[in-house]
């Protein structure tokens, strides 16, 4: 249902926008193969998204982090001082915003910025922590393209940038 | 007795840390400043200040923490909420909106570390609606910087010396709505006298592309200059933005000098591969010779790298400065701008030492730049057999040196 609903919306897009080719690097921290290029690659105004358009000026950057909450904290030291207390036995509770960052940048220069988040609560054992993304939180990323294609629609500096595009590099 | 002891250790190293990675309280004045019980607190009195961008935006990275510090971040924040606890109407100018003031306070801020100790100075003047300087100093404080991962640090160091600053203003001009009824545009300040106008934040680049003094150049060249000077043989001259595209990279500036040598842009839109060409320049100011740089390569491709957008690429060796310079070939015609260079440290982490491969933006779309804005240039037919001398002093004598002041 979300993806029918995250189609539906680049589809919608596509209608409204006819965007040049205009080319986008792509850099990530997220595994390629959890499909979030390819997303954005059926984004009419994205089609020309690469990860190896090195000399674009302009990058479309997704990255993530977990933002921690103000209980969250505190559950989190308290539950770890019980964990070393119990030398292990008990686990430590976190809990965190899980953000998923997109900024578009010409030049370096920043022209749109959007971020995502889902609250998170876990429980690690002490001996066995890692900190790669759980499945929960990798779902709610990959819900996060079709979120950035409405946002996106409403950026007045990149239409902008696409009709300078198509002025200067016209399709031949 | 030992288990006690370290506890108490543990305690105290949590205070200490605690107490350097906690922001201050706003509200909170530093000891032994008071506002006058005569002044109107929150005030009503329309501020605005102005911070350098470059000091907002600076960061560094703390390679032995791996991770960015933001001192900028830190300043804006501490700034911001000082001048919010004592003005009701405060906000950081904005030179590109209508933005209006009745009192503004244009800071310049220096840090300084030093061992374990960060050392902040802040000078500050306050002009009224009509531009005088009302007042004028500068405030210093220092603080431990605890943990670097944390703002707090930088702060609370600009938090004290802006609620000094902003007392300072309250208790010697006593605002009132009556006694600052006035209001002016921001855009209307002389911004030469808000810039640090001593030393340059950067320099670039240019050259003239019509008689009437009219500069190309590269658009980050200009990145968030208050005011910019242009420098021809020995004279000065401020420059403001006519034209800009962010995408190509590219502005033209409005100069003061009239009937100056330019450029011809060469007929047509051919790239010859191995053509010699001439690049100008004013590259690593304060460091290099302030007279302008001129080196020699030649044309390497006729594209950029994978998704570059119209540039062709180089091998006279340009540095950082170099942007804007021309590319000129022997019969002084232009060929190009100067824009970037490959991402050298990226490459020599992976093993790579590339050596002159620089790119510059192709006339064919300086041509379309220059059209679209409506700024006169000229064509020149290509001469293949002229002296290299000719493009070398049709080069020099076009160039200008761009400062940028915040």
């Amino acid at each position: 249902m979300k993806y029918s609903l995250g189609l539906f919306v680049m589809m919608s897009f596509a209608l409204q926008v006819n965007a040049a080719d205009l080319p986008v690097q792509f850099i990530s921290t997220f595994d390629k193969e959890l499909g979030i290029e390819e997303q954005l690659k059926q984004l009419p105004q994205l089609t020309n998204l690469g990860a190896e358009t090195y000399g674009t000026p302009v990058k479309l950057l997704v990255t993530y982090h977990d933002q921690g909450t103000a209980g969250g904290d505190v559950a989190s030291f308290t539950s770890l001082m019980l964990a070393a207390g119990s030398l292990g036995i008990l686990p430590i509770v976190e809990n965190n915003d899980f953000v998923v960052s997109y900024e578009l940048r010409v030049h370096s220069k920043s022209i749109a910025s959007f971020s995502y988040s889902i609250n998170t609560t876990e429980a690690k054992n002490m001996y066995t922590m890692d900190h790669k993304p759980s499945k929960e939180v990798l779902d709610f990323a990959k819900t996060t393209p079709a979120l950035f294609a409405k946002d996106l629609a409403t950026v007045p500096a990149f239409k902008e940038l696409q009709q300078e595009y198509s002025f200067y590099f016209p399709a031949k | 007795m030992n288990i006690k002891f370290g506890f108490v250790l543990v305690c105290l190293a949590l205070l200490v840390s605690g107490c350097t990675a906690t922001k201050k309280n706003p509200t909170a004045l530093p000891k032994g400043v008071v506002v006058n019980k005569s002044v109107q607190v929150p005030n009503p009195v329309k501020l605005r200040y102005y911070v350098p961008k470059a000091a907002l935006d600076s960061k560094f990275f703390a390679s032995w923490r791996g991770l960015w510090v933001s001192p900028g971040q830190g300043l804006a924040q501490g700034v911001d909420a000082a001048f919010k606890s004592h003005f009701s109407d405060s906000a950081l100018a904005k030179f590109n909106a209508n933005d209006e003031y009745a009192l503004l306070v244009a800071l310049a801020p220096e840090w300084k570390p030093g061992s374990g100790v960060l050392n902040f100075e802040l000078s500050y003047k306050v002009f009224d609606s009509k531009g005088k300087v009302l007042l004028e100093g500068k405030e210093t404080d220092k603080a431990d910087i605890g943990d670097i991962a944390q703002t707090a640090a930088f702060y609370n160091t600009a938090l004290k010396t802006t609620q000094v600053i902003s007392v300072k203003v309250l208790n010697a001009l006593n605002p009132s709505l009556s006694t600052f009824p006035e209001l002016a545009k921001i855009d209307s300040v002389a911004k030469e006298t808000l810039a640090d106008m001593k030393k340059p934040v950067s320099t670039g680049t240019g050259f003239f592309v019509n008689k009437n003094g009219q500069v190309l150049t590269a658009a980050h060249v200009l990145d968030d200059c208050l005011v910019t000077k242009a420098t021809f043989g020995k004279k000065d001259s401020y420059a403001t933005l006519l034209a800009n595209s962010i995408l190509l990279d590219t502005a033209v500036l409005n100069t003061e000098f009239t009937q100056v040598p330019f450029l011809p842009v060469r007929e047509g839109d051919d790239t010859v591969v191995g053509e010699p060409v001439a690049n100008v320049g004013y590259p690593l100011q304060g460091v290099l010779a302030q007279s302008a740089n001129l080196t020699r390569g030649n044309v390497s491709a006729a594209d950029g790298i994978p998704g570059s957008m119209g540039h062709l690429q180089f091998s006279a060796p340009i540095q950082p400065g170099s942007s804007g310079g021309p590319i000129v070939s022997d019969g002084g015609e232009l060929l190009g701008m100067a824009v970037s260079t490959l991402n050298v440290t990226s490459l020599i982490e992976k093993g790579i030492v590339p050596q002159n491969v620089n790119f510059a933006l192709k006339r064919h779309h300086i041509r379309r730049f220059l059209d679209k804005h409506q700024i006169a240039y000229s064509n020149s037919k290509p001469d293949f057999k002229a002296d290299f001398r000719t493009g070398n002093d049709a080069a020099l004598a076009t160039v200008v040196k761009l400062s940028c002041y915040q």
